[in-house]
């Protein structure tokens, strides 16, 4: 009977999708069957589960040693993580953008280190100011290259860490540089320290001891009890939430991260916002830079390695997820906490950094599993 | 024929498909004979698509009986109807570009020696293959398939259909992209073919090919077979008329004349490739139709106005201002929207809420300072929600939880809310459910009433009938003409074909 009559015409009541047929004989059809009420447990995984995460770790801490709890001992935790916590949030608007990562992290903290370092013997003010600029440049070529050009950022990003890793290396020829040790040999390296020598010879004589003493003092102020990076850090993160969120880029570079074409047909200027995302990226990952060499006391290619795969994981447990577009700073503030309770938690039970490496790269796993999982049981799989 | 015994090859018996809300094929019954090129036609949505779907083993649901040369078969899954002998040739081609020719034509299936290639062999299978397409002389086997011009890449995919040894041949629009020369030259080929008693399906819009390649022709309308036909027995008139019928129309829009004022006058707009030499003028509260076959230049039309695409030369006159074509978010603030064919691809991001959505086009609209206020334009997308009817109405839901007619709806919203002067709409109601299209019809024609200028390009007549107050028809890149009086389906698939 169905199958003989001819639909013509339909239309649709709140409730219910009634089709007049040829013969004006009506008939009920089921209502639309896709589910739209959302499974409340998924919702909570992909959008709080790291605060969960930390809720497990906070108890396991406790059983584990008597002094996890302490003051001292929690903000030790958060001290450790300050460094990454400046990296990630820049990361975080490159995932965010939908162009997974950048990679370059953590040879543009290297060398925006030892620029701060150069530039430091005028001033710290001029350390810091040359550092950022040089973050600056390096982000405007990183988001030219991926936003115009539409180079891969992954592979792009890797290349610009080679770059960089080369330059630092050969302008040194292999040295480190100490921001309080500087003799004839050392004005012949480095970036612009040959060029500050030429400009003005008596840069020998300068009183490098009290401003190397500034510059290293950056990593080791306490106003107020507190490591002055942490300030750093939380005013950072602040400043990320509101541009992620409360500004025109923000918004519109969600758009872009969510669908790249979408963006584009509508009116965004894709190129522009993901610029912007890789300059935000590398001016973080330059003022943490600054404060990662200032806790060294030297400049070296060696400083920030790592922080790149560290940053996404942090991200990814903080509820960000690589197709782009999705999670908040308070998910990047936890998920920068988890790993660095993991890692204070498998110290106090004395388990060796080596080891640890592995838990944490197991737990990213985990993660990622159960974050994937719960994305597919809300209909997105291809998240 | 009569007298003759007639081999049935391809026998489909009561075939019916039901989509979720809707029946795709009704009760259907089709029969190929052996070594005939039987044309299928409809309009779109028609079914036909559908039916080729089944038979090439794309559904395991269908109700009714598919028989091969007498024996029941079930076509349940690809490689079921493949080796039944059913091979199909999509509009669009399955070619590794930058790979040979024989690589192309054996792909999945090279010839080894143990692990290894055997590149004699190879070459020798492609060469016969290429034979069957008369292509032996003129191609080699190792060019890249980069280097190989389109009508011949049409080909090289029938050639490498043929390699399966079909016993039934499906083609779907295979002249959509040729010119009148490379059409003939296909015709010999689908002539030669057709001698060795292979049974051809054709699938065309175009009604000139029909008549001069097909035997028999049956017509498809709503999932329905309303005939099947010898060709010679059929006009063109009766043809269309039954691809057509007696619809009942949804609601005429009374026509409006060129009262308002010109809004855009559109002067020789030409993207090398693609359109010729575009010049119309657009008025006030005026819906525009553009009626062109698949391949006609439509789509790309809207793109260039829109600012999508690269523009070669030509002039847009926005209220008697002459306006650089610029980019997408130039064209956007001069008062030029274009919603776009391609929802999920180019129209909404699945993954944003609605809200989100529909704000999106006008981010930096409700900005100050560098800083958002969404505050600003809840109310106007509560405004588009009750008057687009948008279930379920929550603006805080993610996209992707909406049906495809209110996701549709979403993204209308979405250009709405910009306040276009000039509203470009790419197929505003494609698959969505009738209610939906209804309530966008309705939307459309407000919005002209209250003296936007529609641009409506669709490949849906009844539509464009309906709605337009004017069409011109599209036609290989070219404006060939207007029609403004008497608009029905039958004369606009006559004008679109030629």
């Amino acid at each position: 009977m169905k199958n003989l009559m001819k639909i013509n015409y339909c239309w649709r009541q709140m409730d219910k999708e009634v089709f007049s047929v040829e013969e004006n004989v009506f008939y009920e059809v089921n209502k639309d069957a896709r589910r739209i009420k959302l499974d409340l447990f998924s919702t909570i995984v992909t959008k709080f589960g790291v605060f969960f995460m930390i809720a497990i770790l906070a108890v396991f801490g406790i059983i584990v040693s008597p002094k996890f709890l302490s003051g001292s001992n929690l903000l030790n935790v958060l001290n450790a993580v300050s460094y990454l916590g400046i990296v990630a949030t820049g990361i975080s608007f490159v995932i965010y953008s939908g162009h997974y990562a950048d990679m370059s992290a953590p040879m543009t903290m290297a060398i925006t280190g030892v620029i701060c370092v150069e530039f430091m013997r005028y001033g710290l003010v001029y350390g810091m100011i040359a550092a950022v600029i040089t973050g600056i440049i390096i982000g405007t070529i990183n988001g030219f290259v991926v936003g115009k050009i539409r180079v891969n950022p992954v592979i792009w990003t890797m290349a610009m860490n080679f770059i960089l890793e080369g330059l630092v290396r050969w302008s040194y020829h292999g040295n480190q540089i100490y921001p309080d040790m500087a003799n004839e040999q050392t004005y012949k390296t480095g970036f612009f320290l040959p060029l500050m020598y030429k400009l003005d010879p008596n840069i020998l004589n300068i009183d490098l001891e009290s401003k190397a003493a500034a510059f290293n003092g950056l990593a080791q102020t306490y106003p107020l009890g507190v490591p002055l990076v942490l300030y750093i850090m939380f005013a950072v993160m602040i400043a990320g939430y509101v541009v992620m969120s409360k500004t025109t880029f923000g918004n519109q570079l969600k758009v872009v991260g969510s669908n790249y074409n979408v963006a584009k047909m509508s009116g965004i200027n894709c190129t522009r916002t993901v610029m912007l995302a890789f300059i935000i990226s590398s001016v973080c990952a330059a003022i943490g830079g600054i404060f990662m060499t200032s806790l060294n006391q030297v400049g070296a290619f060696y400083i920030g390695q790592g922080y790149d795969f560290q940053a996404v994981t942090a991200l990814i447990l903080g509820g960000m997820s690589l197709a782009g577009g999705r999670g908040n700073m308070l998910g990047v503030f936890g998920g920068v906490f988890t790993l660095g309770l993991i890692s204070n938690i498998l110290t106090l039970i004395g388990i060796g950094t080596f080891t640890q490496k592995m838990i944490t790269g197991a737990i990213f796993i985990l993660v990622v599993y159960v974050n994937a999982k719960s994305l597919r049981k809300l209909g997105r799989d291809y998240a | 024929m009569e007298g003759q015994k007639v081999d049935v090859m391809l026998s489909m018996k009561g075939i019916t498909k039901r989509f979720p809300g809707t029946l795709a094929v009704c009760n259907v019954d089709f029969d190929v004979r052996a070594g005939e090129v039987h044309a299928l036609m409809g309009e779109n949505g028609a079914g036909k698509s559908t039916l080729m779907k089944i038979l090439a083993g794309s559904f395991n649901d269908y109700e009714g009986e598919i028989f091969i040369e007498g024996k029941p078969v079930k076509l349940h899954t690809p490689s079921a109807a493949k080796s039944a002998g059913v091979g199909m040739m999509y509009q669009e081609l399955s070619i590794a570009y930058n790979r040979s020719v024989q690589e192309n034509i054996f792909a999945g299936a090279i010839p080894g020696k143990g692990i290894f290639v055997d590149k004699k062999q190879l070459r020798e299978k492609t060469i016969q293959s290429l034979a069957r397409v008369k292509l032996d002389k003129t191609i080699d086997p190792d060019t890249e398939m980069k280097n190989i011009n389109q009508h011949e890449c049409q080909l090289i995919e029938l050639a490498k259909v043929l390699n399966n040894n079909p016993r039934i041949l499906v083609m779907d629009e295979p002249t959509s992209a040729l010119s009148s020369d490379e059409v003939q030259i296909l015709f010999d080929i689908i002539n030669d073919i057709k001698k060795k008693g292979i049974a051809i399906i054709y699938i065309s819009h175009h009604l000139q090919e029909v008549f001069e390649i097909a035997d028999r022709v049956t017509v498809l309308r709503d999932g329905r077979k309303i005939a099947t036909c010898n060709v010679c027995d059929v006009t063109k008139e009766e043809l269309v008329e039954m691809m057509v019928g007696q619809k009942v129309k949804e609601f005429y829009k009374p026509k409006t004349s060129h009262a308002g004022e010109k809004i855009l006058e559109v002067k020789n707009l030409t993207r090398y490739g693609f359109v010729h030499d575009i010049s119309f003028e657009l008025y006030k509260g005026e819906i525009l139709g553009v009626v062109g076959l698949a391949g006609s230049g439509r789509t790309e039309l809207g793109r260039c106005l829109a600012g999508a695409d690269k523009v070669d030369y030509g002039e847009i006159i926005l209220e008697n201002e002459k306006i650089k074509i610029g980019d997408i978010n130039k064209m956007l603030e001069k008062g030029i929207a274009y919603l776009t064919e391609n929802r999920k691809l180019e129209g909404l991001a699945l993954r944003l809420t609605n809200r989100q959505n529909i704000l999106s086009t006008i981010i930096p609209r409700l900005s100050k300072g560098g800083f958002y206020f969404p505050r600003k334009g809840n109310n106007r997308v509560k405004e588009l929600y009750e008057e687009l009817n948008i279930y379920p109405n929550n603006t805080d839901l993610e996209t992707s939880n909406l049906s495809g007619g209110n996701q549709q709806k979403v993204l209308l919203a979405k250009w709405l809310i910009t306040k276009p002067k000039v509203l470009i709409l790419d197929e505003p109601t494609r698959g969505v459910d009738v209610g939906a299209k209804k309530k966008i019809h309705e939307t459309i024609v407000k919005l002209a009433k209250e003296g936007v200028a529609v641009l409506l390009l669709s490949s849906d007549l009844p539509e464009l009938v309906a709605l337009s107050d004017r069409v011109i028809v599209l036609r290989r890149g070219h404006v060939i003409g207007e029609l403004n009086e008497e608009l029905d389906e039958n004369k606009l698939l006559l004008a679109a074909n030629g």
